[in-house]
């Protein structure tokens, strides 16, 4: 029997080295945690629902996770809403590889849809509105980064403070230039919806309509980030400046140039971003430039959670940002099982799982932990004499 | 059986991946200066730390009068009368010396602070022990050495018994390390128990009773001072034969390499000027030394020779033109053609541009700023009837013109001020930098990153923008087999695992590999052990025998004699001296670099300059 099993443990050796060796890895320590945060994020969130009604809890789990596949509608609408967040969390994602806060994001975001939409209504068709955009967002991006980059001025205030302005500037905008015929008749705070000859075409995936090109570009994007970040001279500077500013600079790295070209990057990703969230095949939703109750568009600041639970990987940003729109879909579907389970509750789950995602590198350290009490096992170790050493 | 104040018995403490202590059993009598020696990483300062009360050890026991004591932290140690002055030293820079020795006992009177109470004896410390300072000046406006009389005033104010001093010389001059050893010497009369660090054996050997060699972490035994010698000691040191002096042949002086003149830096930290007018030569194939106590403007004039730092006024020029060798790497890795060209021109009009912003901004700050100066002097002349001060109209913020800021060329005579860091490197520049962890290395980074971080752009590294990783490996391994770099993981491993001995010679050897005509080291042994700083000074002389120049940087006047083929002293932002190791003494320097003498240099480098012509 002993025998067996000892035949068994060198069967299985090669295989436990190799999935040790895979888990070791930077990558899989962050996907681990960030999957544990969801994971305990929905646990707590089925603990609220036993709570709060008993008995149907479980179905609630169940429908947590499960409604937004469903049904084709279901699914659509998870993806559609996920596009913009892809590209809001990278923006974030990116500046934070040089240690920047991009805050300014929902500025850049408002901008950009601004400005698409304008272009949009002008005639102009979807690309150059998607060029308009990006452009724009990166415009706001520069000026936060040529502050950082020249005179030191701190991002996050410099953007935060950059984000009111451009706020009331296009409300300023609206009220005094622009014409009459790009403005709701009715309610005159609002801008027409995005043409058609400005929205982004419709892949015709049958009742997905609203799954559109953006998909295509966002995974495009991701792929081209992430080759940028990991296998170019570029991206070894970003991250050389990012982990030790001093030794970037003596080695010759401008921090000038980083700065302003990381921000400038980020503005583009969050102005892709604000023109996506305005320019959906079949529905676009109204963009607000005069709302009266003094709010900015909270479309930018979803791309911190993204970004978060993603733990600042480009790829990581699709999944989370996926995880995020399938547990708000699930709002409908909850409310229809008990009348308690309300609003606040989908959004006390976001916010719980983005709280384990803030908290994730603590789990990052238990997990790095485990990583080096598994490597002095013998058993795992690729080294043929060490174990036979250690067994004698 | 002997009466021991402190009896350290059969300590042991261990940290992740290491065993820092191994049973070692230590004691001390009253009155005497038992000193501790060893490598570095041998476990002196573990031990220190757990006398103090900074880490607890996992087994053995502190035995104090014959009394077994748990020492769980620094405020303990102070209540059983011990005492550290560490290597670093712990004062509050803004404070006057009377505060800072107050600080933590502070004497009240109703709640209330009155520190003239202990001014009096205080005072009579000073004049007991030959302390020669101003009890109400401040830290900042202290050298080196009163710094370091208040730390020891701070203990005895405390009443401590036992003195522990950690590695108390390293930051010295010879006259002030004279001073505190015969300091040393009157507190033990007196009474006072002292435990010296250090790694100087003459040090050891001059001042104390008794000396305890450790070595990994295990003490070899505890001798008395008189039956050692310095060759036994270093021998038990590092456990083989030390060459404690290098051996070297002469200096082939050749062509100038580097030409300094009249070089200021303006520190935007310290808001000063910190390096005055410097002007000076490296030769091709000579060691060029800068000696002098940290803080005299060294590292200033470094970071403007490197680009760290701007340059206020005067000329840095580099002549790379004899160092075939480089030339032929140069021109092969920056051939040019149609690309370059226009890469070349575009890079050439942002940074004109760029300066022209710049100067703008900074053309109106200064021309209110001399607009002030002058106003304010022609109102100041105005009551003053003799010694008239004269007003001028500042004229050092002129606006740069086009022809300073095109880029230099690549080889040939260079003026290095207006070019930025990459490009100083480009054209002949290696920089081994005095804080490995700041700037040397990116901790977070693989050996194998840290092994180009400063040449992942050469043709060698990558391919239109993309990092050829594979090259990197095999370059790393390379690397590391020439320059014997230990690490767990070879080029994978993480250069924050491992030990300052290998990190530093992962920054000589990126640097060393260049084969730059320049070799630029500012304390390239601070912090390491006897066998480390061996290696390093070989490759360090190695270099120099190719026919580079180098110019180092150093704190320990040993390492200055036995490596420097000249040296020069500097003492608050001037060269104050040039001498040959040869023809002088450590005293004779120890004078200049405390401020005491001065020769006229500039006279003599122009006569050094007439003579190369």
């Amino acid at each position: 029997m002993n025998n067996f099993l000892n035949k068994c443990k060198d069967f299985f050796r090669p295989v436990a080295i190799t999935s040790h060796s895979i888990l070791k890895r930077e990558g899989s320590k962050n996907l681990i945690s960030a999957a544990i945060s969801i994971l305990l994020g929905l646990f707590l969130g089925f603990i609220v629902m036993l709570l709060v009604e008993p008995s149907g809890a479980f179905k609630g789990l169940g429908a947590l996770i499960s409604t937004g596949f469903s049904n084709a509608q279901n699914f659509n609408r998870v993806v559609y809403k996920a596009i913009p967040m892809i590209f809001s969390g990278l923006s974030i994602a990116f500046a934070f590889r040089l240690n920047l806060f991009n805050i300014g994001i929902t500025g850049q975001v408002t901008l950009g849809a601004f400005c698409s939409i304008i272009v949009g209504l002008s005639g102009a068709n979807w690309f150059i509105c998607l060029l308009v955009g990006m452009l724009s967002g990166a415009a706001a991006g520069l000026i936060c980064g040529f502050l950082k980059a020249k005179f030191g001025v701190n991002e996050v205030l410099s953007g935060i403070m950059l984000n009111w302005v451009i706020y009331y500037f296009i409300g300023l905008c609206g009220r005094i230039w622009l014409p009459n015929s790009f403005k709701d008749r009715i309610e005159t705070s609002n801008l027409l919806v995005m043409p058609d000859n400005g929205r982004m075409p419709s892949l015709g995936i049958p009742n997905m309509g609203d799954i559109s090109v953006g998909l295509i570009i966002a995974i495009i994007v991701v792929a081209v980030i992430f080759i940028v970040l990991n296998y170019t001279n570029f991206g070894f500077e970003l991250k050389m400046s990012g982990r030790n500013k001093d030794a970037a600079k003596y080695s010759g790295v401008s921090q000038t140039k980083s700065i302003i070209l990381a921000l400038l990057i980020s503005g583009a990703l969050a102005g892709i971003c604000g023109y996506m969230l305005y320019s959906d095949p079949i529905a676009p939703s109204k963009f607000l430039w005069d709302s009266g109750s003094n709010t900015l568009l909270s479309d930018g600041f979803n791309g911190i959670s993204v970004s978060l639970i993603a733990q600042n990987s480009p790829i990581g940003c699709i999944f989370s940002s996926i995880v995020l729109t399938v547990i708000d879909s699930a709002q409908n579907t909850l409310s229809t099982i008990s009348g308690s389970y309300n609003v606040h509750y989908t959004e006390l789950i976001k916010s719980v799982v983005i709280y384990l995602a803030a908290l994730s590198s603590f789990i990052g350290i238990l997990y790095r932990r485990l990583n080096e009490k598994i490597d002095a096992i013998p058993y795992f170790s690729r080294d043929e004499k060490n174990i036979n050493s250690k067994g004698a | 059986m002997e009466e021991y104040v402190i009896e350290l018995s059969h300590i042991s403490k261990s940290f992740p991946g290491i065993k820092a202590n191994d049973d070692i059993s230590i004691n001390l009598k009253k009155g005497e200066i038992h000193a501790l020696l060893g490598e570095n990483g041998a476990g002196k300062s573990t031990l220190m730390s757990i006398l103090f009360g900074l880490y607890e050890p996992d087994s053995g026991k502190i035995l104090l009068n014959g009394k077994e004591v748990k020492i769980k932290n620094p405020n303990d140690a102070t209540k059983y009368g011990i005492g550290m002055v560490h290597q670093h030293f712990k004062l509050v820079e803004c404070y006057s010396a009377l505060q800072n020795i107050i600080l933590g006992f502070e004497p009240t009177k109703f709640g209330f602070l009155r520190p003239k109470i202990v001014r009096k004896s205080l005072e009579d410390l000073c004049t007991k022990y030959h302390f020669d300072i101003d009890l109400d000046e401040k830290i900042e406006n202290m050298t080196v050495g009163a710094q370091q009389k208040v730390e020891i005033l701070k203990m005895l104010y405390r009443k401590n018994d036992i003195l522990i001093f950690d590695e108390p010389t390293a930051v010295l001059t010879p006259q002030e390390i004279d001073n505190l050893l015969q300091s040393m010497r009157d507190l033990a009369k007196e009474g006072k128990s002292i435990l010296f660090i250090s790694h100087k054996l003459n040090e050891i050997l001059s001042v104390s009773d008794r000396v305890s060699v450790l070595q990994r972490g295990k003490c070899l035994g505890t001798f008395n001072t008189k039956d050692t010698d310095a060759k036994m000691l270093s021998n038990l040191m590092v456990g083989r034969d030390v060459e404690l002096t290098i051996q070297k042949e002469e200096p082939k002086n050749g062509k100038e390499i580097l030409l300094v003149k009249n070089l200021s830096v303006f520190n935007n930290e310290k808001k000063k000027e910190t390096v005055h007018n410097v002007s000076f030569n490296v030769r091709e194939g000579e060691i060029v030394c800068i000696a002098g106590i940290e803080g005299n403007g060294q590292n200033d004039l470094i970071y403007a020779l490197t680009g760290l730092e701007k340059v206020k006024n005067g000329e840095i020029i580099l002549r790379n033109a004899n160092c075939k060798d480089y030339i032929n790497k140069l021109q092969t890795e920056y051939k040019e053609n149609w690309y370059t060209k226009v890469k070349h021109n575009i890079n050439t009009f942002i940074t004109y541009i760029g300066y022209r912003l710049c100067g703008f901004f900074n053309y109106i700050g200064f021309e209110i700023q001399n607009c002030y100066q002058y106003i304010k002097n022609s109102v100041i002349n105005l009551f003053k009837k003799e010694n008239k001060i004269e007003v001028v109209w500042n004229q050092w913020t002129k606006l740069p013109k086009f022809n300073e800021v095109k880029n230099q060329p690549l080889i040939g005579d260079i003026h290095l001020e207006q070019l930025t860091i990459r490009q100083r490197n480009i054209r002949g520049i290696s920089h081994i930098p005095e804080d490995r962890h700041k700037h040397g290395l990116v901790l977070d980074f693989n050996l194998r990153d840290n092994l180009v971080l400063n040449k992942y752009f050469e043709k060698k590294f990558q391919f239109a923008g993309f990092i050829k990783n594979k090259d990197r490996e095999s370059y790393a391994r390379e690397l590391i087999e020439k320059y014997d770099i230990r690490s767990g993981k070879h080029e994978k491993s993480i250069v924050r695992s491992m030990s300052g001995g290998n990190q530093q010679k992962a920054i000589i050897a990126r640097e060393l590999d260049k084969n730059a005509p320049l070799l630029i080291a500012v304390q390239p042994t601070r912090g390491l052990d006897v066998g480390a700083i061996e290696a390093i000074h070989h490759h360090i002389l190695d270099s120099r025998d190719k026919g580079n120049g180098v110019l180092l940087v150093s704190l320990e006047l040993e390492e200055v004699m036995n490596l420097a083929d000249r040296i020069l002293v500097m003492y608050n932002g001037d060269i104050v001296g040039q001498f040959d190791p040869k023809k002088v003494t450590t005293n004779e320097l120890g004078l200049y670099m405390s401020g005491a003498k001065r020769q006229d240099v500039n006279a003599i480098l122009k006569e050094g300059e007439k003579v190369d012509e």
